[in-house]
Protein backbone atom coordinates (compact mmCIF):
# COMPACT_ATOMS: atom_id res chain seq x y z
CA UNK A 1 0.00 0.00 0.00
CA UNK A 2 1.61 3.14 -0.88
CA UNK A 3 0.37 7.08 -0.10
CA UNK A 4 -1.51 7.33 -3.73
CA UNK A 5 -3.68 4.25 -3.46
CA UNK A 6 -4.70 4.93 -0.16
CA UNK A 7 -6.02 8.35 -1.14
CA UNK A 8 -8.18 6.87 -3.83
CA UNK A 9 -9.64 4.21 -1.01
CA UNK A 10 -10.05 7.12 1.26
CA UNK A 11 -12.21 9.03 -1.38
CA UNK A 12 -13.94 6.35 -2.45
CA UNK A 13 -14.79 5.07 1.23
CA UNK A 14 -15.84 8.45 2.41
CA UNK A 15 -17.38 9.14 -0.56
CA UNK A 16 -19.48 6.15 -0.06
CA UNK A 17 -20.11 5.91 3.40
CA UNK A 18 -21.79 10.17 3.42
CA UNK A 19 -23.73 8.88 -0.02
CA UNK A 20 -25.89 6.33 1.47
CA UNK A 21 -25.99 6.66 5.34
CA UNK A 22 -28.41 9.09 6.87
CA UNK A 23 -26.33 12.32 7.65
CA UNK A 24 -24.29 12.82 10.84
CA UNK A 25 -22.50 15.81 12.28
CA UNK A 26 -19.32 13.09 12.28
CA UNK A 27 -19.13 13.25 8.66
CA UNK A 28 -17.05 16.75 8.93
CA UNK A 29 -14.56 15.08 10.85
CA UNK A 30 -12.84 13.59 8.20
CA UNK A 31 -13.46 16.80 6.21
CA UNK A 32 -12.12 18.71 9.22
CA UNK A 33 -9.11 16.90 8.86
CA UNK A 34 -8.60 17.00 4.88
CA UNK A 35 -9.06 20.75 5.62
CA UNK A 36 -6.45 21.10 8.16
CA UNK A 37 -3.93 19.19 5.46
CA UNK A 38 -4.55 21.80 2.96
CA UNK A 39 -5.08 24.77 4.77
CA UNK A 40 -2.96 26.89 2.49
CA UNK A 41 -5.39 26.28 -0.50
CA UNK A 42 -8.92 26.60 0.83
CA UNK A 43 -9.32 29.48 -0.52
CA UNK A 44 -8.93 28.31 -3.59
CA UNK A 45 -10.62 24.80 -2.69
CA UNK A 46 -13.85 27.08 -1.78
CA UNK A 47 -13.40 28.82 -5.04
CA UNK A 48 -13.92 25.15 -6.86
CA UNK A 49 -16.53 24.40 -4.49
CA UNK A 50 -18.63 26.90 -5.61
CA UNK A 51 -18.17 26.56 -9.67
CA UNK A 52 -19.11 22.90 -9.37
CA UNK A 53 -22.59 23.35 -7.53
CA UNK A 54 -24.57 23.98 -10.78
CA UNK A 55 -25.58 20.51 -11.26
CA UNK A 56 -26.31 20.22 -7.75
CA UNK A 57 -28.71 23.14 -7.32
CA UNK A 58 -30.44 22.60 -10.34
CA UNK A 59 -31.54 19.21 -8.75
CA UNK A 60 -31.89 20.67 -5.11
CA UNK A 61 -34.34 23.74 -6.40
CA UNK A 62 -36.82 21.10 -7.73
CA UNK A 63 -36.60 18.87 -5.16
CA UNK A 64 -36.97 21.93 -2.91
CA UNK A 65 -40.86 22.32 -3.78
CA UNK A 66 -41.85 18.92 -2.93
CA UNK A 67 -39.76 18.07 -0.20
CA UNK A 68 -37.59 20.80 1.32
CA UNK A 69 -35.92 18.48 4.08
CA UNK A 70 -34.58 15.80 1.44
CA UNK A 71 -33.50 19.21 -0.62
CA UNK A 72 -31.50 20.40 1.97
CA UNK A 73 -30.20 16.69 2.70
CA UNK A 74 -29.04 16.29 -0.77
CA UNK A 75 -27.18 19.45 -0.98
CA UNK A 76 -25.74 18.67 2.48
CA UNK A 77 -24.77 15.31 0.84
CA UNK A 78 -23.29 16.42 -2.39
CA UNK A 79 -21.21 19.24 -1.20
CA UNK A 80 -19.86 17.73 1.64
CA UNK A 81 -18.27 14.53 -0.80
CA UNK A 82 -17.55 17.58 -3.34
CA UNK A 83 -15.47 19.21 -0.88
CA UNK A 84 -13.44 16.24 0.61
CA UNK A 85 -12.55 14.53 -3.14
CA UNK A 86 -11.17 18.25 -3.89
CA UNK A 87 -9.31 18.95 -1.03
CA UNK A 88 -7.79 15.63 -1.02
CA UNK A 89 -6.60 15.65 -4.65
CA UNK A 90 -6.21 19.86 -4.82
CA UNK A 91 -2.53 19.42 -5.27
CA UNK A 92 -2.52 16.31 -7.70
CA UNK A 93 -1.36 16.10 -10.70
CA UNK A 94 -2.95 13.12 -11.80
CA UNK A 95 0.42 10.98 -12.38
CA UNK A 96 -0.26 9.66 -8.73
CA UNK A 97 -3.57 8.61 -9.77
CA UNK A 98 -1.85 6.74 -12.39
CA UNK A 99 0.40 5.16 -9.13
CA UNK A 100 -2.58 4.43 -7.22
CA UNK A 101 -4.51 2.45 -9.30
CA UNK A 102 -1.43 -0.09 -10.80
CA UNK A 103 -0.86 -0.44 -6.36
CA UNK A 104 -4.54 -1.06 -6.07
CA UNK A 105 -4.46 -4.13 -9.14
CA UNK A 106 -6.83 -2.13 -11.92
CA UNK A 107 -6.01 -3.71 -15.41
CA UNK A 108 -2.64 -2.96 -16.56
CA UNK A 109 -4.58 -1.41 -19.79
CA UNK A 110 -6.37 0.71 -17.59
CA UNK A 111 -3.42 1.96 -15.82
CA UNK A 112 -1.78 2.44 -18.98
CA UNK A 113 -4.58 4.49 -20.87
CA UNK A 114 -4.52 6.70 -17.45
CA UNK A 115 -1.21 7.61 -17.97
CA UNK A 116 -1.29 8.05 -21.58
CA UNK A 117 -3.96 10.25 -21.19
CA UNK A 118 -2.75 12.65 -18.40
CA UNK A 119 0.77 13.15 -20.80
CA UNK A 120 -1.97 13.97 -23.84
CA UNK A 121 -3.55 16.34 -21.45
CA UNK A 122 -0.80 18.22 -20.99
CA UNK A 123 -0.12 18.68 -23.98
CA UNK A 124 -3.00 19.14 -25.71
CA UNK A 125 -3.91 22.23 -23.24
CA UNK A 126 -1.00 23.79 -24.16
CA UNK A 127 -1.87 23.42 -28.00
CA UNK A 128 -5.51 24.59 -27.55
CA UNK A 129 -4.31 27.76 -25.31
CA UNK A 130 -1.94 28.17 -28.25
CA UNK A 131 -4.98 28.02 -30.93
CA UNK A 132 -7.13 30.11 -29.01
CA UNK A 133 -4.31 33.11 -28.67
CA UNK A 134 -4.29 33.05 -32.38
CA UNK A 135 -7.61 33.08 -32.83
CA UNK A 136 -8.01 36.16 -31.04
CA UNK A 137 -5.26 37.75 -33.05
CA UNK A 138 -7.07 37.56 -36.30
CA UNK A 139 -10.15 39.39 -34.46
CA UNK A 140 -12.30 35.56 -33.96
CA UNK A 141 -14.55 35.90 -31.91
CA UNK A 142 -16.98 33.07 -30.71
CA UNK A 143 -20.53 33.55 -30.97
CA UNK A 144 -24.30 31.33 -32.00
CA UNK A 145 -22.99 31.16 -35.68
CA UNK A 146 -22.37 28.16 -37.91
CA UNK A 147 -19.12 29.72 -38.21
CA UNK A 148 -17.69 29.84 -34.65
CA UNK A 149 -19.21 25.73 -34.56
CA UNK A 150 -16.78 25.09 -37.54
CA UNK A 151 -14.20 26.80 -36.12
CA UNK A 152 -14.55 24.84 -32.87
CA UNK A 153 -15.05 21.41 -35.16
CA UNK A 154 -11.75 22.23 -37.09
CA UNK A 155 -9.76 23.30 -33.78
CA UNK A 156 -11.24 19.76 -31.83
CA UNK A 157 -10.39 18.23 -35.49
CA UNK A 158 -6.49 19.62 -35.02
CA UNK A 159 -6.11 18.91 -31.60
CA UNK A 160 -7.73 15.11 -32.46
CA UNK A 161 -4.77 14.48 -34.94
CA UNK A 162 -1.94 16.22 -32.94
CA UNK A 163 -2.97 13.62 -30.44
CA UNK A 164 -2.91 11.16 -32.19
CA UNK A 165 0.61 11.42 -33.98
CA UNK A 166 1.99 12.74 -30.17
CA UNK A 167 0.57 9.70 -28.88
CA UNK A 168 1.94 6.91 -31.66
CA UNK A 169 5.46 8.28 -31.36
CA UNK A 170 4.93 7.88 -27.39
CA UNK A 171 3.56 4.10 -28.53
CA UNK A 172 6.49 3.35 -30.80
CA UNK A 173 9.34 4.81 -27.83
CA UNK A 174 7.67 2.84 -25.32
CA UNK A 175 7.25 -0.44 -28.24
CA UNK A 176 11.05 0.01 -28.20
CA UNK A 177 11.47 0.03 -24.91
CA UNK A 178 9.08 -3.01 -24.67
CA UNK A 179 5.88 -1.98 -23.36
CA UNK A 180 3.02 -5.00 -23.86
CA UNK A 181 0.30 -3.16 -22.33
CA UNK A 182 1.76 -2.82 -18.63
CA UNK A 183 3.32 0.84 -17.48
CA UNK A 184 6.20 -0.13 -15.03
CA UNK A 185 6.41 2.54 -12.20
CA UNK A 186 9.66 3.57 -10.62
CA UNK A 187 8.53 5.87 -7.75
CA UNK A 188 5.93 5.34 -5.15
CA UNK A 189 5.23 7.27 -2.12
CA UNK A 190 5.90 6.36 1.56
CA UNK A 191 1.99 6.07 3.72
CA UNK A 192 2.33 9.44 6.06
CA UNK A 193 0.15 9.68 9.06
CA UNK A 194 -2.19 12.19 7.36
CA UNK A 195 -3.32 9.51 5.17
CA UNK A 196 -3.65 6.61 8.07
CA UNK A 197 -5.33 9.18 10.32
CA UNK A 198 -7.98 9.91 7.86
CA UNK A 199 -8.68 6.23 7.17
CA UNK A 200 -9.12 5.69 10.65
CA UNK A 201 -11.41 8.51 11.06
CA UNK A 202 -13.33 7.14 7.77
CA UNK A 203 -13.40 4.06 9.31
CA UNK A 204 -14.92 5.46 12.42
CA UNK A 205 -17.52 7.31 11.00
CA UNK A 206 -18.23 3.88 9.13
CA UNK A 207 -18.53 2.03 12.38
CA UNK A 208 -20.59 4.40 13.81
CA UNK A 209 -23.29 4.37 11.24
CA UNK A 210 -23.10 0.71 11.02
CA UNK A 211 -23.79 0.22 15.00
CA UNK A 212 -26.68 2.70 14.77
CA UNK A 213 -27.93 0.81 11.45
CA UNK A 214 -27.64 -2.04 13.81
CA UNK A 215 -28.97 -1.48 17.06
CA UNK B 1 -24.42 15.53 -17.47
CA UNK B 2 -22.70 14.10 -14.88
CA UNK B 3 -24.53 12.76 -11.74
CA UNK B 4 -22.83 13.79 -8.56
CA UNK B 5 -22.09 11.55 -5.67
CA UNK B 6 -24.88 11.22 -3.14
CA UNK B 7 -27.71 12.13 -5.56
CA UNK B 8 -28.62 8.61 -6.30
CA UNK B 9 -30.08 5.71 -4.35
CA UNK B 10 -27.67 2.48 -2.93
CA UNK B 11 -30.01 0.26 -5.29
CA UNK B 12 -30.01 2.32 -8.42
CA UNK B 13 -26.12 3.06 -8.15
CA UNK B 14 -25.44 -0.73 -7.64
CA UNK B 15 -27.92 -2.27 -9.98
CA UNK B 16 -26.18 0.76 -13.23
CA UNK B 17 -22.85 0.39 -12.12
CA UNK B 18 -22.53 -3.17 -12.73
CA UNK B 19 -24.16 -2.64 -16.31
CA UNK B 20 -20.99 -0.62 -16.56
CA UNK B 21 -18.99 -3.26 -15.06
CA UNK B 22 -19.95 -5.72 -17.57
CA UNK B 23 -19.61 -3.44 -20.41
CA UNK B 24 -16.05 -2.43 -19.40
CA UNK B 25 -14.56 -5.67 -18.72
CA UNK B 26 -15.72 -6.55 -22.04
CA UNK B 27 -14.03 -3.28 -23.21
CA UNK B 28 -10.44 -4.49 -21.59
CA UNK B 29 -10.85 -7.91 -23.28
CA UNK B 30 -11.34 -6.47 -27.07
CA UNK B 31 -8.78 -3.45 -26.27
CA UNK B 32 -5.22 -4.85 -28.12
CA UNK B 33 -1.96 -3.31 -27.58
CA UNK B 34 -2.20 -1.44 -31.08
CA UNK B 35 -5.93 0.63 -29.59
CA UNK B 36 -4.67 1.59 -26.27
CA UNK B 37 -3.08 4.70 -27.78
CA UNK B 38 -6.23 6.08 -29.72
CA UNK B 39 -7.78 5.37 -26.23
CA UNK B 40 -5.47 7.53 -24.17
CA UNK B 41 -6.10 10.32 -27.01
CA UNK B 42 -10.24 9.86 -26.57
CA UNK B 43 -9.60 9.83 -22.82
CA UNK B 44 -7.92 13.03 -23.45
CA UNK B 45 -10.13 14.72 -25.63
CA UNK B 46 -13.02 13.50 -23.65
CA UNK B 47 -11.21 15.17 -21.03
CA UNK B 48 -10.51 18.35 -22.40
CA UNK B 49 -13.69 19.10 -24.30
CA UNK B 50 -15.28 19.97 -20.63
CA UNK B 51 -12.64 22.92 -20.47
CA UNK B 52 -14.11 24.23 -24.07
CA UNK B 53 -17.06 26.14 -23.48
CA UNK B 54 -19.08 26.51 -26.89
CA UNK B 55 -21.29 29.58 -26.52
CA UNK B 56 -25.21 29.30 -26.94
CA UNK B 57 -26.96 32.44 -27.35
CA UNK B 58 -26.65 34.37 -23.54
CA UNK B 59 -25.13 30.98 -22.31
CA UNK B 60 -22.48 28.00 -22.63
CA UNK B 61 -22.07 24.34 -23.48
CA UNK B 62 -19.18 22.32 -23.45
CA UNK B 63 -18.88 19.12 -25.56
CA UNK B 64 -18.56 15.51 -24.75
CA UNK B 65 -18.05 13.76 -27.77
CA UNK B 66 -19.68 10.64 -27.40
CA UNK B 67 -20.61 10.05 -30.58
CA UNK B 68 -17.12 11.07 -32.38
CA UNK B 69 -15.81 8.60 -29.25
CA UNK B 70 -17.83 5.57 -30.29
CA UNK B 71 -17.75 5.75 -34.04
CA UNK B 72 -13.52 5.73 -33.68
CA UNK B 73 -13.36 3.63 -30.48
CA UNK B 74 -16.36 1.19 -30.01
CA UNK B 75 -16.38 -1.07 -26.90
CA UNK B 76 -12.75 0.46 -26.29
CA UNK B 77 -15.33 3.54 -25.79
CA UNK B 78 -15.81 2.31 -21.78
CA UNK B 79 -12.38 2.58 -20.97
CA UNK B 80 -11.67 5.81 -22.64
CA UNK B 81 -14.38 7.23 -20.92
CA UNK B 82 -14.00 5.55 -17.39
CA UNK B 83 -10.58 7.02 -17.61
CA UNK B 84 -11.64 10.43 -18.26
CA UNK B 85 -14.58 10.10 -15.71
CA UNK B 86 -12.05 8.81 -12.82
CA UNK B 87 -9.78 11.90 -13.64
CA UNK B 88 -12.58 14.03 -13.85
CA UNK B 89 -14.12 13.37 -10.89
CA UNK B 90 -10.60 13.62 -8.97
CA UNK B 91 -9.19 16.82 -10.65
CA UNK B 92 -11.89 18.28 -11.30
CA UNK B 93 -14.73 17.67 -9.22
CA UNK B 94 -17.22 16.43 -12.08
CA UNK B 95 -19.33 13.46 -10.93
CA UNK B 96 -17.82 11.02 -8.31
CA UNK B 97 -16.01 7.95 -7.35
CA UNK B 98 -19.41 6.44 -6.60
CA UNK B 99 -21.42 7.30 -9.19
CA UNK B 100 -18.60 6.90 -11.38
CA UNK B 101 -20.20 3.31 -12.88
CA UNK B 102 -23.78 5.16 -13.23
CA UNK B 103 -22.29 8.03 -15.08
CA UNK B 104 -19.78 5.59 -17.46
CA UNK B 105 -22.89 3.74 -18.00
CA UNK B 106 -25.00 7.19 -19.17
CA UNK B 107 -21.72 8.09 -21.80
CA UNK B 108 -20.36 5.10 -22.76
CA UNK B 109 -23.33 2.99 -23.76
CA UNK B 110 -24.55 5.55 -26.33
CA UNK B 111 -21.11 5.70 -27.55
CA UNK B 112 -21.14 2.14 -28.32
CA UNK B 113 -24.72 2.30 -29.73
CA UNK B 114 -23.39 5.35 -32.12
CA UNK B 115 -20.86 2.74 -33.29
CA UNK B 116 -23.40 -0.15 -34.04
CA UNK B 117 -25.65 2.80 -35.48
CA UNK B 118 -22.64 4.22 -37.68
CA UNK B 119 -22.03 0.78 -39.22
CA UNK B 120 -25.40 0.24 -41.22
CA UNK B 121 -25.77 -0.08 -44.32
CA UNK B 122 -28.45 2.40 -44.71
CA UNK B 123 -26.34 4.97 -42.27
CA UNK B 124 -23.64 4.62 -44.38
CA UNK B 125 -25.24 5.80 -47.81
CA UNK B 126 -26.49 8.70 -45.67
CA UNK B 127 -25.05 12.21 -47.03
CA UNK B 128 -21.82 13.14 -45.03
CA UNK B 129 -22.95 15.73 -43.48
CA UNK B 130 -26.21 14.14 -42.47
CA UNK B 131 -24.78 11.17 -41.34
CA UNK B 132 -21.88 13.10 -39.12
CA UNK B 133 -24.60 15.53 -37.53
CA UNK B 134 -26.52 12.24 -36.35
CA UNK B 135 -23.05 10.84 -35.07
CA UNK B 136 -22.69 13.69 -32.62
CA UNK B 137 -26.89 14.22 -32.19
CA UNK B 138 -27.75 10.81 -31.06
CA UNK B 139 -24.81 10.36 -28.83
CA UNK B 140 -25.80 13.21 -26.47
CA UNK B 141 -29.82 12.36 -26.91
CA UNK B 142 -29.01 9.15 -25.86
CA UNK B 143 -26.92 9.99 -22.94
CA UNK B 144 -29.63 13.00 -21.91
CA UNK B 145 -32.55 9.97 -21.98
CA UNK B 146 -30.33 7.57 -19.82
CA UNK B 147 -29.84 10.60 -17.40
CA UNK B 148 -32.83 11.55 -17.24
CA UNK B 149 -33.97 7.64 -16.84
CA UNK B 150 -31.94 6.95 -13.96
CA UNK B 151 -32.53 10.25 -12.28
CA UNK B 152 -36.38 9.41 -12.93
CA UNK B 153 -36.09 5.80 -10.99
CA UNK B 154 -34.01 6.91 -8.47
CA UNK B 155 -36.32 9.07 -6.42
CA UNK B 156 -39.95 10.21 -6.96
CA UNK B 157 -38.74 14.17 -5.88
CA UNK B 158 -36.59 14.28 -9.23
CA UNK B 159 -39.42 13.68 -11.47
CA UNK B 160 -39.54 17.38 -12.67
CA UNK B 161 -35.74 17.40 -12.61
CA UNK B 162 -35.30 14.56 -14.73
CA UNK B 163 -37.71 15.94 -17.79
CA UNK B 164 -36.34 19.31 -17.33
CA UNK B 165 -32.47 17.65 -18.05
CA UNK B 166 -34.07 15.86 -20.68
CA UNK B 167 -35.44 18.83 -22.56
CA UNK B 168 -32.50 21.41 -21.19
CA UNK B 169 -30.17 19.09 -23.05
CA UNK B 170 -32.06 19.30 -26.66
CA UNK B 171 -29.67 22.30 -27.11
CA UNK B 172 -26.50 20.67 -26.49
CA UNK B 173 -27.82 17.92 -28.84
CA UNK B 174 -27.75 20.37 -31.98
CA UNK B 175 -24.77 22.06 -30.79
CA UNK B 176 -22.87 18.74 -30.51
CA UNK B 177 -24.38 17.76 -33.83
CA UNK B 178 -23.18 20.52 -35.53
CA UNK B 179 -19.53 20.94 -33.51
CA UNK B 180 -19.36 16.63 -34.30
CA UNK B 181 -19.96 17.29 -38.19
CA UNK B 182 -17.50 19.65 -38.43
CA UNK B 183 -15.25 17.58 -36.75
CA UNK B 184 -15.47 14.61 -39.14
CA UNK B 185 -15.78 16.29 -41.82
CA UNK B 186 -12.02 17.72 -40.80
CA UNK B 187 -10.99 14.56 -39.86
CA UNK B 188 -12.59 13.18 -43.22
CA UNK B 189 -10.18 15.46 -45.06
CA UNK B 190 -6.94 15.71 -43.65
CA UNK B 191 -6.70 11.99 -42.06
CA UNK B 192 -8.99 9.67 -43.86
CA UNK B 193 -8.20 6.40 -42.74
CA UNK B 194 -9.36 7.29 -39.31
CA UNK B 195 -12.99 6.96 -39.88
CA UNK B 196 -13.16 3.25 -40.79
CA UNK B 197 -16.78 3.19 -42.74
Amino acid sequence: MNRESLRLINAFLYSFVVSFSPIETLFILPLLIVLLHEKEFVWGIFKKLIVLNFFIIVLVVFVLFQDPLQAIELFMRSNLILLFNIALFYQSKGYDIARGLDRLGFAPKIVSVTYFALSLIDALMRDFKETQKSLKARGFRANTSLFSYQTYGNIFGMIFIKAIKKSHDRELTMQARGFKDRIFFLTSNQLEPFEKILLLSIVGVLGKVIYELLG
Amino acid sequence: MHISDGVLTLEVTIVVSVVALLGLIKALKELDNEAISLTSVASALFFIASFIHIPFGVTQIHLILLGVIGILLGWSSFVAIFVALLLQALLLGYGGVVSIGVNLFIMATPSVMVYYLYRIEYVQRLNDKLKYFLVGFIGTFFAALFLSLILYFSKEEYGYASYTLFLVNIVTMMVEGIVSMFLLLFLKKVYPTLLKE
